[in-house]
């Protein structure tokens, strides 16, 4: 039994993790921008049997915004066994071709 | 380049936010695992994403540092590098064979050994791995599994800290030292020894071993090999059964190119697991030459 933080929770490979660990976990947060999202994902963990399952919004790129996400997980959960980070985005391939000339 | 910029920030300070703070709750409490994922992109630029490949490059150096630093404290930290994979993300892009679904991944993640082509164990580990998963303690992250008792005990001196999660299917029998796909079959040697063989164990007496572990000769092996010929190639003699049966699969469905490049995929995610020699027994592969006559004339 564990305590999981997963930072980027609706990527669909989290989303898969954390159905993969819904039985084992004992607690766990889920962390992302879209609340919608999250909340989907939330209740369908919950749904399918995670024991419990907390949802935290985060869009800001800022440090401390980081930090006090983080103490609020730690003072949800009692402490973080696993952190899994999984957030990340893909350029659309034109606009992140610089131009050489 | 804005977007660029944007891109390197969120793909790669944003890493940063997050996995430093967490790194150094889980050091005071001696404690845990941080798993981010980076992506195979950032092995190498490519052409069409260089920027996602930078920044994701820019997370797999940034992740190396704390693994082996964090684990004396208590902290493992893993680096998983996904292939391709079919998500919301890639929805653009063409899928091919090499494309694997979150699920698997996933499944990856959660216990490495239900995708790795080699049960791995961590070089210094003794041999000692999880009961369960039979992977260094470290390497799996199967909250079930998870005591950070049983890791203090069975702490290993290097830390398995880097997963490479290639698409090509693993066959659910590889075992420690071998592997099998699609019809392949060979051998991975650690430490300059081949599997199943006494540590350090070379020449000819420990070929005789791998080909034992594969159905083939060794001697006959390592003659053929000479001569640029695989031993098991088709009607040249007395193949062993396993060798036919693969040779007999090698002629299926797949195309062989395709095969072939499964095969680079797994010797790259044998080596990036952290073999330091490979082995690949490659079957004869003539008849898929241009000049090979299908037809009469």
């Amino acid at each position: 039994m564990s305590r999981i933080l997963v930072v980027g929770a609706t990527s669909a490979i989290a989303e898969a993790t954390n159905a993969c660990w819904r039985r084992a976990a004992m607690r766990s947060i889920l962390v992302a921008r879209n609340e919608q999202m999250l909340a989907a994902i939330a209740a369908d963990l919950t749904v399918r049997g995670s024991p419990r399952v907390a949802t935290e919004s985060l869009g800001c790129q800022r440090s401390v915004c980081h930090e006090a996400m983080l103490e609020r997980a730690e003072r949800f959960l009692g402490g973080i066994d696993i952190g899994l980070i999984a957030y990340g985005t893909f350029p659309i391939r034109s606009g992140a071709r610089p131009r050489w000339n | 380049m804005e977007l660029t910029v944007r891109e390197l920030q969120t793909n790669g300070h944003l890493r940063r936010c997050s996995g430093h703070p967490l790194a150094n709750r889980m050091a005071q409490r001696r404690e845990g695992i941080i798993a981010a994922i980076s992506s195979v992109a950032g092995d190498r630029g490519r052409g069409s994403n260089y920027v996602y490949g930078s920044a994701k490059a820019l997370v797999t150096a940034f992740l190396s540092r704390p693994a082996p630093t964090m684990h004396p404290c208590g902290v493992a930290v893993i680096t998983i590098k996904p292939g391709f994979v079919d998500t919301p993300m890639t929805a653009a892009f063409r899928k091919g064979v090499l494309w694997a679904h979150p699920s698997g991944i996933a499944r990856g993640i959660v216990r490495p050994s239900n995708v790795s082509a080699v049960r791995y164990t961590c070089p210094g580990s003794g041999g000692r791995s999880c009961s369960s998963c039979g992977l260094c303690p470290r390497a799996s992250l199967s909250a079930c599994h998870f005591s950070p008792a049983a890791q203090r005990k069975n702490c290993v001196r290097r830390p398995f800290n880097c997963i490479s999660y290639y698409t090509a299917p693993i066959p659910e029998n590889a075992c420690e030292g071998s592997y099998r796909l699609n019809g392949h079959h060979g051998v991975l040697a650690r430490h300059a020894s081949l599997p199943n063989s006494p540590a350090g164990e070379r020449g000819p007496r420990a070929r005789n071993r791998a080909g034992g572990e594969l159905g083939v000769d060794g001697r006959r092996g390592a003659a053929a090999s000479r001569r640029g010929v695989h031993p098991a190639s088709p009607g040249r003699g007395r193949e062993s059964g396993r060798m036919r049966r693969a040779n007999a699969r090698a002629d299926g469905a797949a195309p062989i190119a395709e095969r072939l490049v499964r095969l680079l995929f797994l010797l790259a995610a044998l080596r990036d697991a952290g073999a330091r020699s490979r082995i690949a027994l490659i079957p004869y592969l003539a008849y898929a030459r241009q000049e090979r006559r299908t037809e009469s004339r």
